[in-house]
């Protein structure tokens, strides 16, 4: 162990690490923000009747969740190009954790409706709501209740996934941790630095979600 | 005045058939309970007068208008999913388990309705639903969630959530099941002060005495078919049918 720790490195660069870092979290606030959309949509659409939506809904899920975010993001960056479809890095990127974000969202909202009771919904049909008032003066209150705890833990690993788009040179808080890294050879600064940033992002978001589910106690 | 006329309905659920051909009426004001074994169909009849179950033929006949469906024969379709919500509106149902919204407050439940389904005013709606919530007793506890109130509260509020919509008929499935002996008390008093009041209810219930004292008429259900009907008085003192006595000797009348 001949290794002196330097932070100076660390403390002469630390804008730029507070500047991948807040890029991670827009990163993880779009994704999150279109893969709810999407996760709700696909989650909405296997309550009916129609067998049809549910089996798409179905490819889809399990599609995303058998197959690497890696591979998902390095697919969508450099393979839609040669199809045609052109994006910019960060689109690319945004789309592809969206999408990854749908997949899980979608079965974490898919739970939080089956936890509704059915009887509480023939309640509210009772009383004559049409479907989509049930939907969402009903269902969704519940549903969103009933998820709380699963979308935490969910949001959070989106958020770590940002690093990932350092491979496709997002300057991200890793890649800015790797740029480090290799321009002063500073090697366990850097990494201790992103480590502990990272760790205490994830345990802020948890504390304020743990605030959330403090706030909106369980029925 | 017929209230309700439900003429030969059948309903399976895959190839079990539930109800074989059901007839009933009930007058305007008048209340009727339904009585018989589990599986005799009888939660299965109000939930298709509430449209909450299709049903497989017959008709059920509301205030004149024939509900659920339109057409006949091969032509016969359910009606969509808005239609169908707006004739749900004109019955009330109270449901074994309660089943208030777990996030509204007990005022928050009786107001739902009358804000979205009869687009009441705010103001307006809320006060009509206090004074309801008054009349089952429970004005002070209207902002209290349902997981803060006891089993008899919660389905006063229920109670209170259905009638404060003003329905035709009032349907009760078992209303008095999931309380505690103790509990069961408080909902029944309810009940006998809205039957006084003259609100058209169709109750099925496991509580024999109940349904003799409240109840004009009594139809005993037995395997999909109404086996024997008649005023409530006459029908206990003296049952026809054979499973009716059976029935009635097992549940110690």
């Amino acid at each position: 162990m001949g290794y002196t720790f330097q932070f100076g490195v660390i403390e002469a660069n630390f804008d730029h690490f507070l500047y991948g870092l807040a890029l991670g979290l827009a990163l993880a606030f779009a994704a999150i923000l279109v893969g709810t959309l999407i996760g709700l949509a696909c989650a909405f659409a296997t309550m009916g009747k129609v067998p049809l939506p549910s089996r798409l809904v179905g490819i889809y899920v399990s599609a995303i969740r058998n197959t690497p975010l890696l591979v998902i993001i390095l697919f969508i960056y450099f393979a839609l190009p040669q199809l045609g479809i052109r994006l910019g890095k960060l689109e690319s990127f945004v789309f592809s954790l969206a999408i990854y974000a749908g997949a899980y969202l979608t079965e974490v909202f898919r739970a939080g409706l089956a936890g509704v009771p059915r009887g509480v919904i023939d309640a509210g049909r009772a009383i004559g709501l049409t479907g989509f008032q049930l939907a969402l003066y009903v269902i969704s209150p519940i549903m969103w209740r009933n998820c709380l705890p699963a979308l935490g833990t969910t949001f959070i690993s989106l958020f770590k996934d940002t690093s990932l788009a350092a491979v496709i040179a997002i300057p991200e808080l890793t890649y800015q941790a790797r740029k480090l890294n290799t321009e002063t050879f500073r090697v366990a600064e850097a990494w201790a630095t992103a480590s502990v940033l990272y760790l205490a992002t994830c345990l802020l978001i948890a504390a304020g979600l743990r605030q959330l589910e403090r706030r909106f106690p369980k029925f | 005045m017929t209230l309700l006329a439900i003429r030969g309905l059948t309903k399976n659920f895959g190839p079990v058939e539930i109800l074989k051909g059901v007839d009933l009426e009930v007058n305007k004001g008048e209340v009727v309970s339904i009585i018989g074994a589990s599986g005799s169909g009888k939660t299965t009849l109000l939930r298709c007068v509430n449209l909450l179950e299709d049903f497989n033929g017959g008709e059920i006949v509301l205030d004149g208008v024939a509900i659920g469906y339109t057409g006949a024969g091969s032509a016969r379709r359910r009606l969509g999913e808005r239609e169908l919500a707006r004739q749900r509106a004109m019955t009330g149902m109270v449901f074994q388990s309660f089943n208030l919204f777990p996030h509204l407050t007990a005022l928050g439940n009786v107001m739902l309705g009358l804000t979205k389904v009869r687009h009441m005013a705010k103001r307006e709606a809320q006060q009509l639903a206090m004074s309801w919530l008054a009349r089952v007793g429970l004005d002070d506890r209207a902002t209290h969630l349902p997981s803060q109130l006891s089993g008899g509260q919660q389905q006063r509020v229920a109670i209170a959530r259905a009638l404060a919509m003003d329905p035709k008929l009032v349907l009760l499935d078992e209303i008095t099941s999931a309380l505690d002996p103790e509990l069961v008390g408080e909902v029944l008093n309810t009940i006998k002060l809205l039957a006084k009041e003259g609100t058209t209810m169709l109750i099925v219930t496991h509580e024999m005495r109940f349904a003799r004292d409240v109840a004009h008429r009594t139809i005993f259900m037995d395997g999909g078919l109404i086996a024997e009907q008649g005023p409530s008085a006459k029908l206990f003192r003296n049952p026809k049918n054979a499973r009716l006595k059976e029935f009635l000797k097992r549940a110690n009348m």
